[in-house]
């Protein structure tokens, strides 16, 4: 590998997706049963919550392109505000709503349902589908007569807006859950994601890249999962670069992480 | 313009067997609406102002009115063809229909509700499928049932399938009702059916062009006599006849809706015609015929004589079926032609 090419995979490296299965066990956990709800939905409803920046919307982008046959991504970004939910639900179906009674579930949305093979539906940020007050209580009341209706349409959503956390336990069901999706933690959660996301980036990019003094390394803010993650893509690509002999011809390192400046 | 990505036959969503244009280009708009849109937001508005682009995305809205399942050269179809990167001879090879026998557009109306369900659980559209548009195969050719019939105002949309697919429970009954008289009805459309896939494969068999030519005609002939006014009563128990249209033509003399009827009238109807075609061919006898009847469908004749007593004598009828008379598919054959050939 030359060093323009080492160069460009560090950058790669730096700018890839936040990989949640390297984080904790209660990550990975979390990661193992979203796939098992996915392979073969159940009706379930899934409320993922967690703090700005904790990697909720790069997991739903992920089970999207995992699974592109089986989930559909609540689109709608173009309409906030001048549609109710069971407008952006048609959207998303390829449905036409029709002229119909707001807040009303056309026969037609539920036979597309049980026609596709889209069982899945992912929503990011709830929040943005939701014109006014009525529609609180109007989007988790949808969900529930769909999955009533539907044994099979399961829903992974997010929120971070407190009032739909609360109409979630409102109308929850026994096979609805949540999960917080924690951003702090361990230091032994810290050493056991440099392990796990090292080994992760040699396998990824066949390279093999011996990172060691973890202690020099441990980010000053305190140990949170971005800048964890952060930190030990950094140290893994200067080790990766001193390797290839690039650092040389490398003339700034920070210039590397474009964000970081 | 060259930061419009381009597309092609290969990156654009497949064609589903036997789909018609129309269908198809609603599904790549929807699908990658990208190219007019990322390419409007780039232009200034001097640019946009003199760009055809702009007009022509505009247009797209407007899409009704157009033949746009089968008329390739429409100036449409050639900015589409344009705008995604698609050659004219890809989408005549894809997209032509099988049959010189074309419904028009303005009359277009036949649908299969279990063909479209089948395609929304594969592409997750509803599509719509060229062999509606055909004269001549008011079955469907994958399930083998009568076409259903969609209201007049849906004809020419670019989205027919996806208006088909917008009900609510009143339109849900009406498929009910729709699907149970039919049903009642199997055995005379399961005949109809028979004389229309024994039709098709004597049609296939010839191979000289002119001959195909009359035989085609002969056939068509057939279906006009079949559907002549003095015939209607054979209809009675078809829940949908014609479809509606510009009632024009209609009244005024017999000549113009002896021409257009086959044009006008619904796959429901037109399968029925295949049943009358099978008596005066001699294809379906009286017993058969019999059987099959409905008790209480009291006008439908199970015999071609009682068919020829029952349509008027009209000597441009018999001049034309002498006409397009071959060794296939001639006078020779028609059943009970005396009580007729006065």
């Amino acid at each position: 590998m030359n060093p323009s090419q080492a160069i460009q995979v560090a950058r790669e490296i730096l700018e890839g997706d936040i990989a949640l299965h390297y984080f904790t066990d209660e990550h990975l956990n979390l990661m193992q049963r979203l796939e098992e709800s996915l392979l073969s939905p159940k009706g379930e409803v899934i409320l993922l919550q967690g703090s700005a920046g904790c990697g909720i919307t790069t997991l739903l982008r992920k089970l999207e392109t995992q699974h592109p046959t089986t989930t559909r991504m609540l689109k709608g970004d173009i309409y906030i505000g001048y549609w109710d939910f069971v407008n952006h639900l048609c959207d998303a179906f390829n449905v036409r709503r029709g002229d119909y009674q707001r807040n009303l579930i056309p026969a037609h949305l539920l036979r597309v349902l049980s026609l596709t093979k889209c069982k899945v539906l992912l929503i990011d940020d709830l929040d943005i589908y939701i014109a006014n007050e009525n529609e609180l209580d109007h989007v988790f009341s949808t969900i529930r007569t769909l999955s009533e209706k539907m044994p099979a349409f399961t829903v992974v959503l997010s929120t971070r807006n407190e009032q739909l956390v609360n109409r979630f336990f409102k109308y929850a069901q026994p096979n609805w859950w949540s999960h917080s999706i924690r951003q702090r933690i361990s230091i032994e959660e810290y050493y056991d994601l440099a392990s796990r996301l090292w080994d992760g980036l040699n396998e990824m990019y066949s390279l093999d890249v011996v990172t060691v003094n973890l202690e020099s390394i441990e980010p000053r803010n305190g140990l949170d999962l971005q800048v964890a993650n952060k930190a030990l893509r950094l140290h893994f690509v200067e080790q990766f670069l001193r390797q290839q002999g690039a650092l040389g011809s490398l003339g700034d390192f920070n210039g590397l992480d474009e964000y970081d400046s | 313009m060259s930061m419009i990505p381009k597309f092609n036959q290969f990156s654009l969503p497949k064609p589903y067997p036997d789909e018609a244009l129309s269908s198809w280009m609603y599904r790549v708009r929807i699908t990658f609406p990208e190219p007019e849109i990322r390419a409007l937001r780039i232009m200034n508005n001097h640019e946009k102002q003199f760009s055809p682009f702009a007009n022509s995305y505009a247009n797209f809205l407007h899409g009704r009115g157009k033949d746009l399942d089968f008329s390739f050269e429409h100036p449409e179809i050639l900015e589409f063809a344009n705008t995604y990167d698609l050659s004219l001879e890809w989408i005549k090879s894809v997209f032509s229909p099988a049959s010189t026998q074309i419904i028009p557009i303005w009359l277009r109306s036949d649908y299969c509700l279990q063909c479209m369900e089948e395609s929304i659980a594969d592409v997750d559209f509803p599509v719509y499928l060229k062999s509606w548009r055909l004269i001549l195969k008011p079955f469907c050719q994958k399930h083998g049932c009568v076409l259903y019939s969609a209201d007049n105002f849906l004809h020419s949309s670019i989205d027919f399938a996806m208006s088909i697919f917008e009900y609510d429970s009143d339109r849900l009954y009406e498929l009910e009702c729709v699907a149970e008289r039919l049903k009642k009805d199997a055995e005379v459309q399961a005949l109809g059916r028979m004389v229309m896939n024994r039709i098709d494969s004597i049609l296939s068999e010839i191979k000289d062009a002119i001959t195909h030519e009359k035989a085609l005609s002969f056939v068509m002939t057939l279906l006009r006599i079949t559907l002549m006014t003095a015939s209607w009563g054979n209809y009675s128990s078809v829940m949908k006849f014609n479809v509606q249209a510009n009632k024009k033509f209609e009244g005024e003399n017999g000549f113009p809706m002896f021409y257009q009827l086959p044009y006008r009238v619904t796959g429901m109807a037109r399968a029925r015609s295949f049943y009358l075609i099978g008596l005066l061919l001699g294809w379906i006898d009286e017993e058969q015929a019999k059987n099959a009847k409905q008790r209480d469908d009291f006008y439908l004749v199970t015999s071609a004589r009682n068919f020829w007593r029952r349509v008027e004598y009209k000597p441009r009828v018999r001049t034309l079926l002498n006409l397009y008379s071959t060794s296939f598919l001639g006078v020779s054959m028609l059943v009970s032609w005396e009580y007729f050939d006065v």
